[in-house]
């Protein structure tokens, strides 16, 4: 594949004019999910409609998350059609926002999903290898979760899928990166091991909740056990500056993705769930706050930039939200979950709001207010190589 | 027409450096003040270009296979560790950014190929070191 002549200040091609309208709809989507999630903490605020407020979690996560995963993957491919992934997620975020009859958002978000799966498939055909089988596996389960949903499955029925669909998304680009620490083959067939058990448990799951949940926790705590023992960052943590701040991001994401495990094992069930049931709170924020949220802020620095084509300079200052997510999230689910006390439980989720909310600030201050008075010397402000050992 | 390409294999002897297979010559303070960039010059110059989740630049992880000069445009041939890898834009960006205002280089015409596949043993030993590896 090779590519025509590109002037130095030539916009590159891989990135089209749809780029900032679905950023700007993913962000509204987060907006009105992080708004529903108050609204489940129970603070005194407008409740918005049905859709809504049962839709923060297909929101964050089909919606939201499924749009940027989905919009990372078509700027890599470079190929037009693949820009209806994100297209189709974050039209089926907004269809959740609005309202729009039943059915169709979901039906947005399963095409969304199809098209990622597509993505991969023609990755494999360019290079075939065993992580983009489970980076394709982690798609299928979105396409899974958006097919129960459309099917009228109500949310905590399916949100073992959702979470497969980021598990396996996050761990199948680590298993990539682990090539670069010299990983054996066998190690590798450990992963692949632990990950069938994890898919193993989705499946199970759908048919007899308490044995899939627990069987898919086993697997969640192999992965994070693999990953401790594995993952580049193991190495990198070692290093400077931005390397360092994703290396911090990325254990301290795993040492949630084992509590989830645990919590998934122990606990079973997620049905009858309602606004504030505790184990059913614990079991889905250890994942989806305390892994992926962690997993996002560890890579926006450099995925950011690459869909938006603008520098996004690294500061220390990254630390304190990265710091409030843990914390907060300990308050929650130490102070509100185990110990059943409900201001624990609220403050814990409004700072983890708040958290992500000051992390989207500072970005956006790096890469509109920093970006542009330092872009002369962005060559100057790469991270620094990890001393040698 | 000077060509730099990288070193088939990391040789322990040549830590980190990737003398160019068949270089034309050497990068000088002279030939900068000339107006020209030669391609091994480039390649030290994309050394600046480091994959931030591994801290390690481009050139060591061995992802750029080749470098020639053709009438002020830069051809630069290299690979990712995937196709569907997500850094790839970011990775074209700072390309871009190191090679601004390199005397004699108007345009960069980056090529992105699977043929060779990048595999671990492109890596030079430097990199490898960094990383971890019994070497």
């Amino acid at each position: 594949m090779s590519s025509a002549p590109i002037g130095l200040s030539a916009p590159r091609g891989r990135r089209r004019g749809w780029v900032v309208p679905i950023m700007l709809g993913a962000i509204v989507i987060l907006l009105a999910a992080l708004w529903s999630g108050l609204v489940h903490l129970g603070l005194p605020l407008p409740r918005g409609g049905t859709s809504l407020h049962e839709g923060h979690g297909p929101m964050m996560i089909l919606g939201f998350l499924g749009t940027l995963i989905s919009l990372e993957r078509a700027v890599a491919l470079g190929a037009r059609w693949a820009d209806l992934g994100p297209v189709a997620a974050g039209l089926g975020g907004l269809a959740v926002l609005v309202g729009v009859g039943d059915g169709v958002p979901a039906l947005l978000v399963t095409v969304g999903g199809l098209v990622l799966l597509a993505v991969f498939v023609a990755v494999h055909r360019i290079q075939a290898s065993m992580h983009n089988v489970v980076l394709a596996s982690g798609a299928v389960c979105w396409v899974v979760a958006g097919c129960l949903w459309l099917a009228g499955w109500e949310v905590y029925q399916f949100l073992p899928w959702m979470a497969g669909f980021l598990v396996l998304t996050i761990t199948g680009e680590r298993l990539e990166l682990s090539r670069l620490t010299g990983t054996a083959a066998g190690a590798r067939g450990l992963f692949v091991a632990t990950a069938s058990v994890f898919v193993l448990g989705l499946i199970v799951s759908s048919f007899t909740e308490v044995s899939g949940v627990r069987i898919a926790g086993v697997g969640l705590i192999g992965l994070a056990a693999w990953l401790a023992r594995f993952d580049i960052a193991r190495r990198t943590i070692r290093g400077s500056g931005l390397t360092r701040f994703m290396a911090a991001a990325l254990l301290t994401g795993y040492a949630w993705l084992a509590t989830g495990g645990v919590l998934w094992l122990v606990f079973g069930r997620m049905t009858e769930a309602t606004s504030h049931q505790a184990s059913y709170d614990a079991m889905l924020h250890a994942i989806f706050l305390g892994f992926v949220i962690s997993m996002i802020f560890a890579h926006a620095p450099v995925i950011v930039p690459a869909v938006l084509g603008r520098p996004l300079t690294y500061h220390r200052w990254f630390y304190v939200p990265l710091a409030l997510l843990h914390l907060s999230l300990l308050l929650r689910l130490i102070g509100g979950d185990a110990v059943d006390n409900t201001l624990a439980w609220q403050w814990g989720g409004i700072l983890n709001e708040l958290a992500f909310l000051m992390y989207m600030g500072m970005a956006a201050h790096s890469l509109f207010v920093l970006g542009r008075r330092r872009r002369p010397a962005v060559a100057a402000e790469q991270p620094p190589q990890p001393a040698t050992r | 027409m000077a060509l730099w390409t990288r070193a088939p294999k990391s040789a322990p002897t040549q830590a980190g450096t990737q003398a160019p297979a068949q270089a034309g010559q050497s990068g000088s303070v002279a030939d900068w003040l000339a107006g020209r960039t030669d391609p091994a010059t480039i390649a030290e110059l994309l050394r600046q270009v480091i994959d931030p989740e591994v801290g390690v630049n481009i050139v060591d992880l061995g992802l750029v296979y080749s470098i020639r000069v053709s009438d002020g445009t830069a051809v630069i041939q290299m690979s990712l560790t995937t196709p569907g890898c997500p850094l790839s834009a970011y990775m074209e960006d700072n390309i871009h950014r190191v090679l601004w205002g390199a005397p004699g280089i108007s345009s960069v015409d980056l090529r992105i190929i699977w043929e060779p596949a990048w595999t671990t043993e492109m890596m030079s030993v430097r990199a490898k070191q960094e990383l971890g590896w019994p070497v």
